[in-house]
Formats: structure tokens, C-alpha cells, sequence
């Protein structure tokens, strides 16, 4: 017996109806604009600077495009998927939305995602220009729903300046975890005598994405296709265990106490860690939050092989809703996002290194700045041939998964209120809830 | 009960003389320097967060996380430069206006179906009062989360979505049972023998509401509108829901679009903004307060 | 679920006794027209927006409603699921914990405070809208970082603390000292039971107090035999609303710590965490089973509530 959302609206209609009768004043109507202006709803997550840059952006589509109207809305990032989850349940999605890979097929399964392949073949969307293996992570069930923007990559972050002045030099390119452990409690111990007192780093174990970049190192895919997991309960607790080093011993790791005090800033931008993993996208807003553009960038530590098994991850996409109207000119649009050199000029980095390869040669970055120093960063990781991997599949309830593990389990687990054993048990009883599997 | 012997004693038969009365006097003038002392050490106490805020919004949006002193370090006035300049193109005042529209919207509906249902509830026999009651009661105790997709659905389904229709239909048809809760608890305590020696007089029930009931609750009106028009001011969860168009966003919804997790925040612009989104509501306060007291007392009432 | 007093109140007083019986039924017929009339408003509110998407959400309780998936039918599992919940168990904890310990805190500071203004004459009003500004501070978007600034290491609290020599250290990140911080945050905004408690307090008649001090009573017993039994309504009127709204915290609980619940669980409101599952995860039909019980358990306590009101509820208005 299943409710789509038939029997929901059914309900709703004859609420609706109930309610209509007594309707206090007319109801908006539907504004049906005619003479061929045609009006796309564009919306995504973030604070005003994105907004600035899309808005200029847009500006350019607008005065190329006089017939179409692009409404634009923006939200954080929380906000946007509740907004995007309501408008989903009434099947009403925006004409062109962000999308994020974790969340892809949650919407995508549903139909709920215009397939955009009947405008690439040479049609109004241009995905030429894009690596066939970013592009791929669009596709679900053999359509393709979403276009990435750009890449992003794991890094390590660390403040030279705090370096330096405890006498310290960074982890070297290819640094391993153990190395890595050695670091932290090196630094830790050097910056135990300053106030506020500095640390090398946080857990790192209670990051999702390490532990997927982990699994990878060891060569497994953490998820097979149908949405169950490749790896095991003692997968999880050996990954737990690697910062057990730097853990049982007194203030080596960034307290979590503290961490909790210095939010929304992290131990890092506040000054008081050294180092932390991050997407490398994220030195725009690290920087602006420690107020100092001196944060550099390192690859993840080395696997067990030696290698990095890097891997880029379309930062964000864009998708189309499946009831546009005007599907022809959403996908206009989005050509005109990632391909246009111009508005590539605008955007910059802020939605990921362009993943069009066009845009990314076009662009003139400014020399010192920081979108060449992640240009540069993921450049040496492809000369280096560090980047082996490909972005990890995400099933259905990936992103709520991810959530249980940083939000939840990491809280608990860093605040000491459970020990490895509950935390693997409690996961992966939460993931059968979570993961959508078939 | 105690209360009602009390009232029977009688009153005003002091024995005073000159000099009780002068060191009285004295005594109260004492009491009165105390009492404002004393009211200014607990405001001091209750307002320096909100003193804190206020200073706050001056400083470096880099500084405010992380400096916990009260007078700020270096001040400037880029936060409330960035908070005027509104954010992804519209501007403070857009969201502003939106915001009052919203409120004094609520406002209005809130005060003419609330009264009115509740006339009904605490002065009006007829069957099925008690069950009603009982109803608008348990609707106090539903959590909102619960019926917000149902109306979701319902509403997107009329096509009242990304429109303030939603957010105000309610506040229309009287669905913040606390306010018709409270306005039912305070016709309970006029006395009966008002609207008695009206009906007696032959005037209808849409009389006695309207010329006996209604002056009575002014303080209660007051009361509500207050409430009704902060809580307007500070949701954020309805218009997230419902609109889509950030021309049409409220104040609430603009402030959280100042700091994301994913990208560059400004949480200087935030504070500045917040800062100015508290002006209106307390400008209304001070208003609207001094209604609140005006007791049935004042108007010649005492049962 | 209805008034004590609505009960026991004598029906008649409305009735006119000198109109002649034979009118009496289309006078009650009319009377009832007036009532249905009266209460149109509220009536199709609570059709519409309330009592048709409570039973919606009655039916998601049984579900495993997903907003995008849809879902199916799957009987108590939602419930069973519930009790094997330690996050669940945890929110019941936090709430608990606030509603009992915070409320009282809230509502005496509330009347203690109405009743140091309601005493003068003068300067009453600029002190009364000062009381009231937390409560609008409160619900600003930038509390969180206000309140965290207080209690910080080397904020105000830290400092007191260092004066005093009483305690070392701020309460941010203790998991242990954010529940404190929770209801100091709630006591903080006392300012809408103080309004209504005002409004109250200025409905109690002076000659009350001047006969009491002629007895020669005390500040106490004039409190507990004046005070309290002549604000009993508005007292009750503020608990039972105190108690539900702290039940059902959600905006500042949201707020103050970015809707995640933290640190370890210690913020986890009932109606945060579902928040969480159901709009964060999509589990819509566990968060409707979740305010479903809610909605069980609060109901039962306001009936409590309302069953032992005629004890020691006094209105004034009516029943003389």
C-alpha cells in the first residue's frame, strides 16, 4: 500500500477546497506572462558574496537573452534543502537549481530531475568542455540530471604563520597518516605554553569525507550501486583507531569543548589549530574568517600503498526541475553559467576550479590570489599523478548519512559519550534507516 | 475565599497624625530612591546582552566571533553599511516593508477573529461550546512541525504558495489558539452583569460585542497585538516554507541569508541587521505597552 | 480537556427570567445561530489549517512518509523505533529537564518583576519596555553568538565567576552546563508572562491591599492571600502556556545552536531533533509519530493542569 503524493494531495485538494470557499480576498493569480517573455526560477545556497557574483552573472544572460527573465533566490545551505524538500513533496522544483552530489539521487530517483541529454548532442547545453568523469557523476539511471560547476578537492589547510612561530615546518607533500599523528602532537606540544593555547589539529576520524578518501586508499568503493555498503563494522574501527595516538593522550588533539566555544568559527580560523582538512574551495571563506590570506594547501596523507588516490568531486551541479517549463531555456542557462568566459570572469572560483576546461584556460587569475593558489593546488595533484581516484559513488541517503556521522556520532564520540564500539554499532543501525537500497 | 473578606473590611478610618505622616513621607521617598536603584542594578543585569549586541555590531566582522569583552577592541561601521546595502540586490528596506506588512497583517486578522471567537467561547450558550473549547485547546499543544507539510501541500495545491497568503490566512481564521485563549480568560473576569443589563435592555449579541466587550478588552487587545506582531517579526520557519521570491522575504529570512556554511559569511552584516531589525519591534512595544495596563479598572468597572 | 469552571458554573446565568417560557427554544435556537456565527472564523481555521493536517499527519505517523519518496504503511514501527532511540531518549531528557526546572525560574522571575513595577506610579513604562527588550533580543538570529559571548571563557560569567572564586571558567562546550545555560536563556525573556502578569495585577482592586494593611498584614501574607488568589486566572493562564511552549521550544533551542543540538546531544529539544529527522533526513513519518506523542504527553499534562484548576483558580468575573 503506498501513499505517493496523490493520496497526500488528494487529502490537501478537499482541505484546499474547504478552505477556498472562505477564502479571505482573491488568491494570486497564477501569473501567466504571454507574448513570448519567458520567466526561469534560479535558485542556490549561500551568503552575499555568491549572490553578488550570480546576480552580475545573470545580469549578462539577461541583456543576451531579452526575452527571458531570470528570478533568482538564494538561501543557506540548510534552509535551501528545506525549501527544496517542500517543493518537492508538490513536484514543484525550480526551472535551475544547485544541486549536490549527496543529494542527487534522492531527487533524481524520483523523477523529480529533467534529463538534460536531449540538449547536449549539439544542442543548447555545451558539456564538451567537461572531463567525462566529473560529468558522469550527473548521470542517474542512464539520464543525465545534473551538470557540474566545478571541483573541489580534500586538502589540508595549515597556517604558515602559526608555523612559524612555534618553529614548525608543514607535513611534506607526501606525508603519511602516522606522519601526520606526529605533526599534530609535535605542534600540540609546542603551542601547549601559548594563550590561547594552539594545537596541531582536531579528530580527523570524525570527518566523513576522510574516511571515504580513507576506504579508497585501501581500494575499496565504500558503495556499491544498489546502495549497500562495501565496507565493514571493522573497516570503520580501524579508521577510528588511527587517530587513537593523537586521542588518549591529555590536549594533543583540538579539544572538542573548545571547538563548541569558538563556533561558527572552527579551532583553525580562530588561530588556535595549525592544520584541518577541508575541500579546498573553502580557503574563501577560512580566509576571510581568520582575517589573513597566508592558509596554504597539502594533499591528504598517502595511503598504505604510498599513493594519494586523490580524487575531485564536482563541488556543486546544476539541475533542472523535471516540471520546468521551459526547459530549452533552463538549459540555455546553464550552458551560460559553466561555459560563458565572461561570467566565468564574474563567478571566479566560487562554485569550484571551472570544470569546463574552457572557461578554466579563459580565466585570468590574479597573480598571489587565492583562486591560483587552488588552481595551482589541483594542478600539482594532477602532475603528480596523485589524482588516481574517482569521486565515490553516493547512493540515496548519502548526504543524511554523512550528517549522522560528522553531526551526531562525531558530537557524541568527541564529547566521550561513546566509545568506538558504539559508535560503529550506532552507525550502521542508522544506515540501514537512512540508505535507500534496492 | 480570603481575597473576597477582605474587601468586606472596611476602609479609610486611619488614625494619622502630622508627624507618622511626615516620616512616612520621608520613609517613601527612601523607598522610591531604593527602588530605582535597585530596578537599574537588575536592568543592568538583565539588558548588558543585549548592550553586548549593540557594541558588537561595531566591531571587524573578523573580531566579533571569538572577543568576548564588552567594549570592542577597534570599531567601524562597514557592518551596518553591509546590512543597509541589503543583500543578493534587494535592498534593507525591501525586506523591511515586508516584514511590517507581514506584521501588521497579523495584527489586524489576529485581533478580529481571535475577539470574536472568543465572545463566542466565553459568553455565547450554544451546542458543542465545550467540545469547541476543548479543540482550540489541544490545538495549542500541537507542535507546529506537524501540520506544516499537510499545509504545505494544501496550500501550494490553491496556488497560494511564494504569496503572504499563507502566512496570514491563519491569523485571519483565528489558528493561535493562545490568543483566543487569552482573551476567553479575560472575558471571564468582566463581570456578567454587563452584557446582563445590556441584553435586558434588549441589545443583541453583535452589540454587546461590539459596544460593551470591545472597549473592555482593549488592554487585551493590546496584549495580543503585541505578541502577534513580534512573533510575525521574528518567524522564519513559515515564510522559508512559502516564499520563494526574495523581493517578498521578511527580515528573519534576509539575516539568515548573511552567513552560510558552505561559503563566505558576514556575520558583522548580521549583527548590524539584527540590530536593525530590533528597532521596529521595540518602537511597537513602547507604543503599544501602555494599553496593556489599562486595566478594567480604569474604566469604572470594579465588579 | 474543558475549563473546570466551565463545568460547574451554573448554565442559567445568561437566561433572561422574565421572558415567558414558550420562547425559550427559539430563543436557544437563536442563541446557538449567534454562537456558530461568532465562531466561524475560528471553526473553518481549525477544519482547515489544523484538524485536517493533524489527521494528515495522524496518517504519516503510521508511515514511513519520505517528502520525495513517498512511502508506505508500516504500523507502529515508527513507535517501537522510537523506544530504541538514544538520541530520542536523549531529547525526551533535555525537554523534560527545561520544562520542569526552567518554567518555574521563568514565571517567578516574570511575577516578581510585574510585581516590583505594578508597586509605583511612576517611570513604570520606560522600565517595563526595558524588562521586555531580551524577549525581543531573544529571538534574533544573532543570540547564539551573543549568548555564547556571555558564558566564553573570559566573558562576563567567567568574570564573575573569577570575582566570586566560585567557579573557573566559561560554560560554553561543557556539555554539562549548556542545559543552565538554556534556562537562563528562557528566564532571560520573562517579558510575556510579565505583560500578562501586569495586566493582571492592574485588575486587582487597591482597596483589597489598603484593607489588608489596615489588618495589619505583612508583604507576605498580603502576596499569598491577596496577590496570589486574585492573580490565580492570569497564573495559570501563564503555566499552563509556560509549560506547553517549553515543551515545544524550537525557534531559540534552533537557533542557539544552529539546529545541530549540540554540544553531544545536551541542546537536543524534542522538537530539534524532530526537526532534524524530518526535515533534515526526510523521516517524515517518524517526526509525525514523534509529535504525536507530543502532542499525548502535553495533552495530559495540560488536562492535569486544567482538572486540578478548580482548587485553586479564582475568577472573579463570575460565581460570586
Amino acid at each position: 500500500m503506498s501513499i505517493r503524493k496523490t493520496a497526500m494531495s488528494g487529502l490537501a485538494l478537499a482541505l484546499a477546497g474547504s478552505l477556498a470557499l472562505t477564502a479571505c480576498g482573491g488568491s494570486d493569480s497564477d501569473s501567466g506572462e504571454g507574448g513570448g517573455d519567458i520567466t526561469l526560477n534560479f535558485t542556490w545556497w549561500g551568503a552575499d558574496e555568491r549572490a553578488q557574483r550570480y546576480e552580475a552573472a545573470i545580469d549578462l544572460f539577461e541583456e543576451a537573452n531579452p526575452n527571458i527573465t531570470v528570478q533568482t533566490s538564494f538561501a543557506e545551505f540548510q534552509d535551501y534543502w528545506t525549501q527544496r524538500s517542500t517543493d518537492a513533496t508538490s513536484g514543484e522544483l525550480p526551472d535551475v537549481m544547485q544541486m549536490d552530489v549527496s543529494r542527487l539521487l534522492e531527487y533524481a530517483n524520483q523523477g523529480l530531475l529533467y534529463d538534460m541529454s536531449e540538449f547536449t548532442d549539439g544542442g543548447s547545453l555545451d558539456v564538451s568542455q567537461i572531463d567525462e568523469e566529473l560529468l558522469s557523476s550527473g548521470e542517474a539511471n542512464e539520464q543525465l540530471v545534473a551538470v557540474p560547476t566545478g571541483t573541489n578537492t580534500l586538502a589540508l589547510m595549515y597556517n604558515p604563520d602559526l608555523l612559524a612561530e612555534l618553529g614548525i615546518d608543514p607535513p611534506e607533500w607526501d606525508y603519511t597518516w602516522e606522519e601526520y599523528n606526529d605533526f599534530i602532537a609535535e605542534v600540540s606540544a609546542a603551542g601547549a605554553d601559548m594563550d590561547p593555547q594552539v594545537y596541531g589539529g582536531g579528530d580527523y576520524t570524525m570527518t566523513w569525507w576522510l574516511f571515504m578518501a580513507n576506504l579508497i586508499q585501501q581500494g575499496i568503493e565504500p558503495f556499491a550501486e544498489n546502495g549497500e555498503m562495501n565496507f565493514t563494522e571493522d573497516d570503520l574501527r580501524d579508521w577510528i583507531n588511527t587517530a587513537e595516538p593523537i586521542r588518549s593522550p591529555e590536549d594533543v588533539t583540538f579539544p572538542a569543548e573548545r571547538g563548541e566555544q569558538l563556533l561558527p568559527k572552527s579551532g583553525f580560523t580562530s588561530n588556535e589549530a595549525a592544520a584541518e582538512f577541508h575541500w579546498d574551495n573553502f580557503l574563501h571563506s577560512y580566509s576571510t574568517d581568520l582575517g589573513s590570506e597566508n592558509i596554504q594547501l597539502l594533499p591528504l596523507p598517502s595511503g598504505p600503498d604510498g599513493q594519494k588516490h586523490a580524487f575531485f568531486k564536482p563541488t556543486m551541479q546544476l539541475a533542472m526541475g523535471a516540471n520546468s517549463e521551459h526547459p530549452e531555456e533552463a538549459a540555455q542557462l546553464i550552458d551560460f553559467l559553466i561555459n560563458d568566459p565572461e561570467a566565468g570572469q564574474i563567478i571566479g572560483t566560487d562554485l569550484g576550479i571551472p570544470a569546463s576546461s574552457g572557461r578554466l584556460d579563459a580565466l585570468d587569475v590574479e597573480e598571489g590570489s587565492l583562486d591560483q593558489r587552488i588552481i595551482e593546488f589541483e594542478q600539482r595533484l594532477r602532475d603528480e599523478g596523485n589524482a588516481t581516484a574517482t569521486v565515490p559513488f553516493q547512493p540515496e541517503g548519502f548526504g543524511a548519512l554523512e550528517t549522522e556521522y560528522v553531526e551526531v556520532l562525531g558530537q557524541e564520540f568527541s564529547f566521550r559519550q561513546i566509545d568506538v564500539d558504539e559508535f560503529v554499532e550506532r552507525f550502521f543501525s542508522e544506515a540501514e534507516n537512512l540508505l535507500v537500497t534496492s | 475565599m480570603s481575597a473576597t473578606t477582605l474587601t468586606d473590611r472596611p476602609t479609610g478610618q486611619r488614625p494619622e497624625a502630622d508627624q507618622l505622616q511626615r516620616r512616612a513621607k520621608r520613609r517613601r521617598t527612601l523607598r522610591t530612591v531604593g527602588f530605582h536603584l535597585f530596578v537599574w542594578a537588575l536592568l543592568v543585569v538583565m539588558l548588558y546582552p543585549g548592550v553586548w549586541m549593540l557594541l558588537s555590531s561595531f566591531r571587524p566582522t573578523d573580531k566579533i566571533i571569538g572577543e568576548t569583552g564588552l567594549i570592542p577592541d577597534e570599531t567601524t561601521m562597514d557592518n551596518f553599511r553591509s546590512a543597509l546595502d541589503g543583500i543578493g540586490g534587494i535592498s534593507f528596506w525591501n525586506y523591511f516593508g515586508n516584514s511590517v506588512f507581514l506584521a501588521v497583517g497579523s495584527v489586524i486578522g489576529v485581533c478580529l477573529s481571535c475577539s470574536v471567537s472568543a465572545y463566542a467561547f466565553a459568553r455565547i450558550e450554544f451546542p458543542g461550546r465545550k467540545l469547541f473549547f476543548s479543540l482550540m485547546i489541544g490545538t495549542l499543544l500541537l507542535p507546529f512541525h506537524v501540520v506544516i507539510i499537510p499545509q504545505f501541500i494544501m496550500f501550494n495545491e490553491i496556488g497560494w504558495t511564494d504569496s503572504y497568503l499563507p502566512l496570514l490566512v491563519g491569523k485571519f481564521l483565528a489558528a493561535d489558539a493562545f490568543f483566543v485563549f487569552l482573551m476567553v480568560q479575560f472575558m471571564r473576569n468582566v463581570p456578567r452583569e454587563l452584557d446582563e443589563s445590556a441584553r435586558i435592555d434588549g441589545a443583541g449579541h453583535l452589540r454587546i460585542f461590539y459596544s460593551i466587550m470591545l472597549p473592555l478588552m482593549r488592554p487585551v487587545l493590546a496584549t495580543a497585538s503585541i505578541f502577534a506582531f513580534i512573533w510575525s517579526w521574528n518567524d522564519f520557519l513559515a515564510p522559508l516554507i512559502y516564499l520563494r521570491s526574495p523581493d517578498k522575504y521578511p527580515l528573519p529570512l534576509m539575516l539568515r541569508q548573511f552567513a552560510d556554511q558552505t561559503s563566505v559569511s558576514d556575520y558583522g552584516g548580521q549583527m548590524a541587521a539584527a540590530m536593525l531589525a530590533l528597532v521596529p519591534v521595540l518602537i511597537f512595544f513602547i507604543l503599544f505597552q501602555r494599553y496593556i495596563v489599562e486595566g478594567v479598572a480604569t474604566q469604572g468597572l470594579k465588579g | 480537556m474543558t475549563l473546570a469552571h466551565e463545568a460547574s458554573r451554573a448554565p442559567e446565568t445568561g437566561k433572561l427570567p422574565r421572558r415567558p417560557q414558550t420562547k425559550r427554544p427559539s430563543r436557544r435556537a437563536a442563541e446557538s445561530r449567534a454562537g456558530y456565527a461568532f465562531l466561524a472564523p475560528w471553526l473553518l481555521g481549525f477544519i482547515a489549517l489544523t484538524a485536517g493536517p493533524m489527521i494528515a499527519s495522524l496518517y504519516l505517523a503510521f508511515t514511513n512518509y519520505h517528502p520525495i519518496r513517498g512511502g508506505e504503511w508500516i504500523g507502529f514501527d515508527n513507535f517501537t523505533r522510537l523506544i530504541d532511540d538514544p538520541r530520542f531518549m536523549d531529547s525526551v531528557e533535555v525537554t523534560l529537564t527545561y520544562a520542569v526546572v526552567g518554567t518555574p525560574i521563568k514565571l517567578a522571575a516574570a511575577l516578581g518583576v510585574a510585581m516590583l513595577l505594578n508597586n509605583r506610579r511612576r517611570g513604570k513604562g520606560p522600565y517595563r519596555s526595558m524588562f521586555y527588550a531580551p524577549s525581543l533580543i531573544g529571538a534574533s538570529v544573532s543570540i547564539a553568538i551573543v549568548w555564547k559571548a556571555m558564558f566564553n571563557d573570559e566573558g562576563i560569567i567567567d568574570d564573575m565567576g573569577a570575582f566570586f572564586g566560585t567557579w573557573n571558567g566559561g560554560w560554553v562546550g561543557d556539555p554539562g552546563k549548556t542545559m543552565p545555560m538554556m534556562i537562563l536563556l528562557a528566564a532571560w525573556q520573562f517579558g510575556a508572562p510579565m505583560v500578562i502578569f501586569l495586566a493582571g495585577l492592574k485588575q486587582i482592586p487597591g482597596e483589597l491591599y489598603e484593607a489588608a494593611e489596615v489588618d495589619g498584614a505583612g508583604a507576605w501574607r498580603k502576596f499569598t492571600r491577596i496577590t496570589l488568589p486574585m492573580l490565580s486566572p492570569v497564573l495559570f493562564f501563564n503555566l499552563v502556556l509556560e509549560t506547553i511552549h517549553s515543551f515545544q521550544i524550537f525557534g531559540s533551542a534552533f537557533i542557539i545552536s544552529g539546529g545541530r543540538g549540540g554540544p553531544a546531544n545536551s541542546t537536543l529539544f524534542y522538537t530539534l531533533y524532530l526537526y532534524q529527522r524530518g526535515f533534515g533526513q526526510g523521516q517524515l513519518g517518524y517526526a509525525a509519530a514523534m509529535a504525536w506523542l507530543l502532542v499525548i504527553v502535553v495533552g495530559i499534562i495540560t488536562l492535569i493542569f486544567f482538572r486540578t484548576s478548580r482548587y485553586w483558580v479564582h475568577y472573579s468575573g463570575e460565581g460570586r
